[in-house]
């Protein structure tokens, strides 16, 4: 009952009774702002309109990223198992992409604007996703080749083992790109006073989704 | 293996396994691709939706039960995120169909097959598997005691590429 109360508060008319409250009981800003958020009978509405507009750039994003493998359809039909590697690499950079911004930012309110590219928390960051990525991204290139030699997809020697390197190649370099990309971003927004947070985690995981296909078909075309 | 990288290891290993699942389905219906202009262009957007729906349903519910305005699933909050869930998917599949039948006629001059229906149809089938099974693991991990806001986010991408991979694949072939 009383969270009906303070749910049904006037948030514009009361701002000044509400900002005290929160800060005299140290109430978190964004506990309350839920909590005015879930009227019960804004929930749909609410999230209607705060997801309808973002889900639809998202999607429509990486669609575009969908037009680089149709453009080269025939290559991954052709050799099979980049059509297994598809959604594993797609998810993977995704992943990576996701734990850098939001480890990167961590770094960033803790220590603040990293003077060094060197410094120990960063390098900690790169060394544990990068031993994952390769790891993983090779398991992943056996995985795809063994997968479908059962589908009577065989290829010789040479091509077998750059099927392979392709995502070890793909996982690497892009998440490197992502991981450099990520620092500048971050360092740069913390010096703007903005909070690194809101920026990174929205920025690389969109361009892990379109440039990891761009990357992939790319890739592809040259090696194969 | 430190800690951190044992974390990240753990949870990854999970998403290439789910990841090579679907990654069979799609060589397994290789056929189905090569015939159909635009598959591709739709298939990324389309993953990243049902993922994007599925993952904020779960955090949106995962902080009401730990501000404990949720307790149980029959409630207000609750259902108003499944009827919005259910609507999103409804608008922005076609509109993602409409868009992947543009780019394929721009690109490669193609018109011969809608992408409106299929797109639609595995939405609302991808919708009726995810959603009961976020809402079911999310309300079953936090009663556990876990926290799903860790454990719900790769699940969630990864098996909802294999729903959605799974789903677009079934309406093509029915469409």
């Amino acid at each position: 009952m009383k969270l009906e109360r303070l749910v049904g508060i006037d948030d514009k008319k009361y701002f000044v009774i509400l900002d005290s409250l929160k800060r005299k009981y140290k109430l978190s800003r964004k506990t309350l702002f839920y909590v005015k958020e879930y009227r019960h009978k804004d929930v749909f509405a609410t999230i209607m309109r705060e997801s309808l507009i973002i889900l639809i750039a998202t999607s429509l994003i990486s669609s575009i990223g969908g037009l680089f493998i149709e453009e080269v359809k025939s290559t991954f039909i052709t050799f099979l198992p980049l059509i297994v590697m598809f959604p594993i690499l797609n998810d993977m950079v995704g992943d990576y992409s996701s734990i850098i911004s939001s480890r990167l930012s961590s770094i960033l309110h803790k220590r603040g604007a990293i003077r060094k590219w060197n410094n120990k928390d960063i390098r900690d960051l790169y060394l544990q996703v990068m031993t994952v990525a390769l790891v993983l991204s090779l398991l992943a290139g056996v995985f795809a080749v063994g997968i479908t030699y059962f589908y009577n997809s065989r290829f010789d020697f040479y091509t077998t083992v750059k099927l392979v390197l392709i995502p070890v190649v793909d996982v690497v370099v892009f998440v490197s790109f992502l991981f450099a990309f990520g620092i500048l971003v971050g360092v740069y927004s913390y010096k703007k006073n903005y909070d690194p947070t809101n920026l990174l985690v929205p920025l690389l995981t969109s361009l892990a989704d379109l440039g990891n296909m761009v990357f992939l078909v790319t890739l592809s075309v040259i090696l194969l | 293996m430190t800690s951190p990288t044992k974390e990240i290891f753990i949870s990854e290993v999970f998403s290439l396994a789910v990841g090579l699942a679907a990654g069979s389905m799609l060589a397994a219906y290789v056929g189905k691709l090569s015939v159909i202009p635009g598959l591709f262009i739709l298939l990324p957007g389309f993953l990243e939706l049902s993922s994007s729906v599925s993952s904020s349903l779960s955090s949106r519910i995962t902080a009401g039960l730990a501000l404990g305005v949720i307790k149980t699933v029959d409630n207000k909050i609750v259902k108003g995120n499944i009827a919005a869930s259910f609507i999103l998917m409804l608008i922005v599949t076609p509109i993602l169909g409409f868009f992947g039948n543009i780019l394929e006629y721009i690109f490669f001059g193609n018109v011969e097959y809608s992408l409106i229906l299929p797109s639609l149809l595995a939405g609302l089938v991808t919708w009726a598997i995810l959603v009961p099974f976020t809402i079911f693991a999310t309300f079953k991990l936090f009663k556990k005691g876990n926290d799903p806001n860790n454990v719900m986010g790769p699940v969630i991408t990864s098996i909802g590429d294999v729903v959605g991979i799974a789903s677009l694949l079934v309406a093509v072939s029915l469409i």
